[in-house]
């Protein structure tokens, strides 16, 4: 049979991944996950679980309940946690919570700063609040234009910092964020970074044409690959309001529909996908991960069937000329 | 190909080798851990198995000592996944012992080659006796090839009759089938609605034999449970060739290297559990690599297309005649 006709015939057909969806999440007796599987990565010949904590989980909590979150976490096996300036009071919150486990963890942080003065000064403040003397991996922050690009990288510019503070020992990795896929092209072209931090979801994958490419450019360069809005569904309409206060998008919200979303990301060579900062959805995302199996081919053609109707969350090209 | 060539194309390629050199990089201060070995759900029976299971013919030929020892690393592994059968030379006879004070937290898997209802039924209660347990999570048809082998099992009186009786009567939880052809496997697919299927699932059989991922993805669309064996294997013996490893009757991959590439191959379709083949040593390797899995990407899977090029394949189809 053609490998067209094959695909003809399945996709028609019913996909095997509900099937498991259905008996896994139902909780049952017989029904035992198994443990957060950690994944290599890249080159850097470090493990992370396969889901992080984000701390925008814990920005706005009471201290005593990021403590229990935190230590959660750190029991259910993740050993990755990323953080960043912007997020509320979130390096403050976790900076005591973590403190216990720093040295069994992987701390990323981040910095929305251009310029090499205003990034130092953000590293010094994020390594007091966050109570250690070291980053795992320190990252650029939602790299997403142009001028993002020739700032951070130009003289003066952030990068100084990042070049720096690895050789005093003050960060581990360097990996930088980005939401464009062309900032993220130009940072990979201009940089040997450790990692990147990018969007992965069907939607934008299939809709938006926004992450193959950059996930084989990172692959092939050996860089570690964390997925952020990894249940993302869509943008919110105009004046839509979100039932989710840490949420800026409209997340995948059935349990069925957040897996199906998750497996297909985790289906990809990415060490880790970061849920968004809302903990109901964290938990979800954790439960998800210790029944994960890949999505097959036709399943993924499904995928870019359901993709079709969704207005995705970002999208290549978006820099202009 | 020569193992350099084989790892300067799939570096060249990016092939997500990183889990083989991250363990061969002493030089690098790495602080993290390896995480416990993975589980995934096999198929819909709600179970969840070790992504590495322990085949009975790792047992095989060792004294009561050895393999008690072997069973309790694999436990002790996180392992949950043991398989075996009465082919397997004397495994049935040493694995019971180590495996009875954790049989119910284990998942117990055992065969008959026998196409009969009445030698099944023998074997069956032969197998459950040595393993001194009273069931099979999941009991299964072995090694089915031909035309012949499923007339004979779904026909009157065929070992089919063994394997739906043992359910009925609790003596086996789930039901499934081994095989060795991609014709004999929809067949058999097609005649009863298993729960799982084993099957051999490498890169060199898929790219050079045009054999596994039509199996695959038939199972995976039928809400089944999918076993892979050979997910290590290279190529068949050359004639007159001598085994390397004695209970090994093809040419397995033996690196690292080469075994996390042909391990992520198999581990990136939703396939529940990778069985390893019938040496200690490589089913350790197998067991490293799995810890250290990423799922491959599209130029990796291009990578192990063209050094599979170069790989003479153990199974091919189409395999049956007219």
């Amino acid at each position: 049979m053609k490998r067209s006709n094959f695909f003809k015939l399945t996709v028609a057909a019913g996909l095997g991944l509900e099937a498991v969806l259905d008996t896994c999440l139902e909780a049952s007796e017989q029904n035992v996950p198994g443990p957060l599987p950690r994944r290599p990565l890249g080159k850097t010949g470090e493990l992370l679980s396969v889901i992080g904590l984000g701390g925008i989980v814990v920005s706005g909590e009471e201290q005593a309940h990021a403590d229990k979150i935190v230590r959660e976490a750190y029991e259910e096996g993740i050993n990755y946690f990323d953080v960043a300036p912007t997020y509320g009071n979130a390096e403050d919150r976790l900076g005591p919570a973590l403190e216990p486990f720093r040295k069994e963890v992987f701390l990323a942080c981040k910095t929305a700063e251009r310029d090499q003065k205003g990034s130092e000064k953000e590293l010094n403040q994020s390594l007091e609040k966050l109570r250690t003397d070291y980053l795992d991996l320190y990252q650029l922050h939602a790299v997403t234009t142009k001028e993002d690009i020739d700032k951070a990288f130009g003289p003066g510019g952030a990068m100084e910092t990042f070049v720096r503070a690895r050789q005093q020992g003050k960060v581990r990795y360097l990996g930088f964020s980005a939401h464009s896929v062309e900032a993220a092209m130009a940072a990979m072209d201009r940089f040997d970074f450790d990692t990147i931090l990018f969007p992965i979801n069907y939607g934008c994958w299939f809709k938006g044409n926004f992450g193959p490419q950059v996930v084989e450019k990172a692959h092939s360069k050996g860089m570690g690959i964390l997925a952020l809005k990894p249940g993302a569904h869509s943008r919110r309409k105009k004046g839509e309001e979100s039932k989710y206060e840490k949420c800026w998008y409209l997340p995948f919200e059935s349990e069925k529909e957040i897996a199906r979303s998750y497996y297909f990301t985790l289906s990809l060579p990415v060490t880790a996908a970061l849920p968004p900062g809302e903990e109901k959805l964290w938990r979800i995302a954790l439960g998800i991960a210790k029944s994960f199996i890949p999505v097959t081919e036709v399943e993924s053609l499904a995928l870019k069937e359901k993709a079709a109707s969704i207005d995705p969350l970002f999208e290549y090209p978006a820099w202009q000329g | 190909m020569k193992r350099s060539d084989f790892l300067k194309l799939a570096l060249a390629a990016g092939l997500g080798l990183q889990p083989g050199l991250a363990l061969a990089g002493p030089e690098k201060k790495v602080k993290t851990t390896p995480g416990p070995l993975p589980r995934r759900p096999l198929g819909s029976t709600g179970e969840h198995l070790s992504i590495i299971g322990f085949g009975g013919n790792i047992a095989k030929g060792e004294d009561q000592q050895g393999a008690s020892r072997m069973i309790r690393e694999a436990y002790e592994q996180g392992i949950n996944l043991f398989d075996v059968a009465p082919k397997y030379g004397n495994a049935e006879d040493v694995m019971g012992e180590p495996l009875e004070p954790f049989r119910k937290e284990i998942f117990l898997s055992c065969k008959t080659a026998e196409r009969d209802a009445a030698g099944s039924q023998r074997e069956l209660e032969t197998s459950l006796k040595k393993l001194r347990t009273d069931y099979f999570d999941l009991y299964q048809l072995h090694h089915i090839m031909s035309k012949e082998d499923i007339e004979t099992a779904f026909g009157p009186g065929g070992a089919m009759e063994t394997l739906v009786r043992a359910k009925e009567k609790g003596m086996a939880r789930f039901l499934g089938f081994s095989a060795h052809t991609v014709e004999a496997a929809f067949a058999a697919m097609e005649r009863f609605d298993f729960d799982t299927i084993m099957f051999p699932i490498n890169y060199v059989c898929a790219f050079n034999g045009n054999f596994g991922p039509q199996v695959v993805e038939k199972a995976h669309e039928k809400g089944m449970g999918i076993l892979a064996i050979k997910p290590g294997a290279r190529s068949p013996r050359q004639r007159g060739e001598e085994r390397t490893y004695r209970k090994c009757w093809y040419r397995p991959f033996k690196t690292i290297e080469e075994i996390s590439a042909s391990y992520s191959y198999t581990l990136s379709f939703p396939v529940t559990s990778a069985l390893p083949p019938q040496e200690e040593s490589l089913y350790k390797m197998a067991v490293e690599a799995a810890k250290f899995f990423i799922p491959l990407s599209d130029s990796d899977r291009e990578a192990l297309k063209a050094a599979a090029a170069d790989e003479r394949t153990l199974f091919s189809h189409p395999a049956w005649k007219g």
